[in-house]
């Protein structure tokens, strides 16, 4: 059985502003999960990317899509002289049928364990306009 | 994150328990919008919160104070609880002060007040539910107003009931029918039960169509006419009319200050000297006849001695100036009869008198029509049903009756049934009584509980027999007939 994806794209800099030549960059899920029938392994996804820019993007399974939904991502990054950055973690991919940026996603992650009790669905205006029902305790901010 | 919402949020909605979603803004620890970066400005009062005024006892009331303030983060009040938004205020007791609702976010607040009375709980009587006997239970005290469901012989109503006068201890009710015909009745109603006249007391109205009081007198005069003109002749004497002409006796019952409500004429166009009897019109009809809403006929021997209270044209209640009584129906419907009584059932029986001293019930094979209720004439007799004690219930009895000597009466039980008041208090019970060959029957709701042999009276009439066991017993009590129904037995 086909299991839900969300498409997730993201850009690597380095502090000093230039982009930063990365090689991989790796999504682990943290545990398993259930979804449509099948097992979701708790493997690692590794992300399209472009080395020059520090772009990648990359399809993952969402984590509020499995049965038990208390999943997360942690990230590895991979640069070219061989370091690997590590750190980025607790990352909750929802699901969408639009590309979202890494970002946004943190942003989420973030925002939701500082509201407490309260979710996080950072919608565009259309997507918000087009929620046949709003979900109790969620806050929605709009990105415009 | 502060940097992403200003680079990437335009706007941000929370929806509540149930999704409901409002629009809110995001601010930083300054107070500015992170969403369009002006500076926050204080509530405002979109609509004044209106006094409030509620009774102990009311449910709570809660107010949405969102629909008052926009722009607040938090609410405080002088008076109530706040929850989040709302605010409840509890009705616990008496009093009144101004409510002071103060609405804040970082940028001030704004306040409104309004009055908030709470009074105490109405202490006024409370009527129960009307019972289908038109008792009513008073639940507290204080003036009342009950209307009741008026019979369907009055052409106005309803009536009202004032008891502002009933808590010094004297039963005092009036009635005051709103539409003609005025008719005030004082004493048509009867407590039932309950220990005084305040709270807890049941109350039963009768609204009697011939309304009756304890101390009234009713007043029976009767005249022959020949040719529309009086003739100074009482109908209770015998008449020979003087000459051709129409004759017509005229009765009637008037009780001063009240309206009359049954009167009865017969004429008929006689062409010689005509004599007619006394009480019974030239065409032979009882002139001074009941007539009940079935259409049977009860006899009596002048109004004066005996009062009647006539209840939707039921016989109601007897008061006979004798120790016993029998009151026959006219019509002989056979040797083998049956006859029965329903009776209303007060809710609380007073052992010590209802049905005591005071009994009705029906009878069959009774001493012919001409025997009269004031005496005990020699050959009265009747088998009757009858109430006799209430000291563990209510003992039924099927008795004989015999008057001998024009002065004595003995009667004689042939079987007794002993029903459970409870079991039909605040109800109705049908007694019933046949004679069928010597075989006698007792009844009760409809249900054989009794029998008895005896020979003594083959024929006679149906009717009621009564007696006053206690000389000094309350004797005008309302003993409670609705109805009496009497039929041959095929």
């Amino acid at each position: 059985m086909p299991i839900s994806q969300t498409t997730i794209t993201g850009s690597v800099k380095r502090p000093d502003g230039d982009d930063a030549v990365i090689t991989s960059v790796e999504f682990k899920l943290s545990g398993s999960d259930f979804e449509a029938g099948e097992i979701i392994a708790a493997r690692t996804v590794t992300a399209e990317v472009t080395p020059e820019t520090g772009d990648f993007t990359v399809t993952l399974w969402p984590n509020d899509a499995g049965l038990k939904g208390n999943t997360s991502y942690k990230l590895d990054f991979k640069f070219s002289d061989g370091s690997v950055v590590t750190g980025l973690d607790k990352i909750y991919v929802r699901q969408s049928d639009a590309p979202r940026t890494i970002e946004e996603i943190a942003a989420e992650t973030q925002l939701q364990g500082a509201i407490k009790g309260y979710s996080v669905r950072i919608l565009t205006r259309a997507q918000y306009d087009a929620l046949a029902t709003k979900e109790a305790f969620t806050l929605y901010p709009i990105k415009g | 994150m502060l940097t992403f919402f200003k680079n990437n949020i335009i706007a941000a909605y929370i929806t509540d328990k149930d999704g409901v979603a409002v629009e809110i803004d995001v601010l930083d620890a300054a107070g500015v919008s992170l969403l369009n970066g002006e500076a926050p400005s204080p509530p405002v009062l979109t609509s004044e919160i209106s006094d409030v005024s509620m009774t102990v006892g009311d449910p709570d009331l809660v107010i949405d104070l969102s629909q008052h303030f926009s722009g607040a983060t938090s609410y405080a009040a002088t008076a109530g609880a706040l929850a989040s938004s709302t605010l409840r205020v509890t009705a616990d007791a008496e009093r009144t002060v101004d409510v002071k609702v103060k609405a804040t976010n970082s940028a001030g607040s704004v306040s409104d007040t309004f009055s908030l009375s709470i009074t105490d709980a109405v202490t006024g009587p409370v009527l129960s539910s009307e019972t289908a006997n038109g008792e009513v239970s008073i639940v507290a005290n204080g003036d009342v107003e009950w209307t009741i469901t008026e019979p369907a012989e009055y052409e106005g109503g309803p009536y009202t009931v004032d008891r502002s006068a009933e808590y010094s201890g004297n039963l005092n009710v009036e009635y005051t029918e709103n539409t003609a015909p005025q008719v005030i009745v004082t004493g048509a109603v009867e407590r039932v039960s309950g220990a005084s006249d305040i709270a807890g007391a049941t109350y039963k109205a009768t609204p009697p169509l011939w309304q009756i009081a304890s101390d009234d007198v009713a007043q029976y005069t009767s005249e022959w006419w020949l040719d529309g003109v009086t003739t100074g002749v009482s109908a209770d004497e015998d008449y020979v009319a003087s000459g051709p002409g129409t004759v017509f006796a005229v009765c009637s019952i008037t009780i001063p200050g009240k309206e009359i409500r049954h009167a009865v004429s017969n004429e008929i166009a006689v062409s010689e000297t005509t004599s007619a009897s006394r009480f019974i019109a030239p065409d032979a009809t009882k002139i001074t006849d009941f007539v009940d809403a079935s259409g049977n006929t009860f006899s009596t021997f002048g109004f004066g001695a005996h009062k009647f209270e006539i209840h939707n044209n039921y016989l109601r209640r007897i008061w006979p100036s004798a120790s016993w009584y029998v009151i026959n129906r006219d019509d002989v419907i056979g040797a083998d009869q049956y006859a029965e009584m329903t009776f209303d059932v007060p809710s609380v029986l007073n052992a010590s008198t209802d049905w005591k001293d005071y009994f009705v019930g029906p009878a069959v094979r009774t001493s012919p029509s001409t025997i009269d209720v004031q005496a005990n004439p020699n050959d009265m007799h009747a088998y009757a049903v009858v109430f006799q004690d209430v000291n563990t219930g209510i003992a039924l009895r099927m008795i004989k009756v015999t008057a001998f000597e024009n002065t004595k009466t003995y009667s004689m039980r042939l079987a007794e049934y002993l029903v459970q008041a409870g079991d039909y208090a605040g109800g109705q019970i049908t007694v019933a009584i046949s004679a069928v060959g010597s075989t006698l029957k007792m009844f009760v709701n409809g249900a054989e509980v009794a029998t008895a042999q005896d020979a003594e009276f083959a024929t006679g009439n149906v009717g009621i027999v009564g007696q006053i066991a206690d000389a000094a017993a309350d004797y005008k009590r309302n003993s409670g007939i609705v109805s009496f129904d009497a039929r041959s037995v095929l």
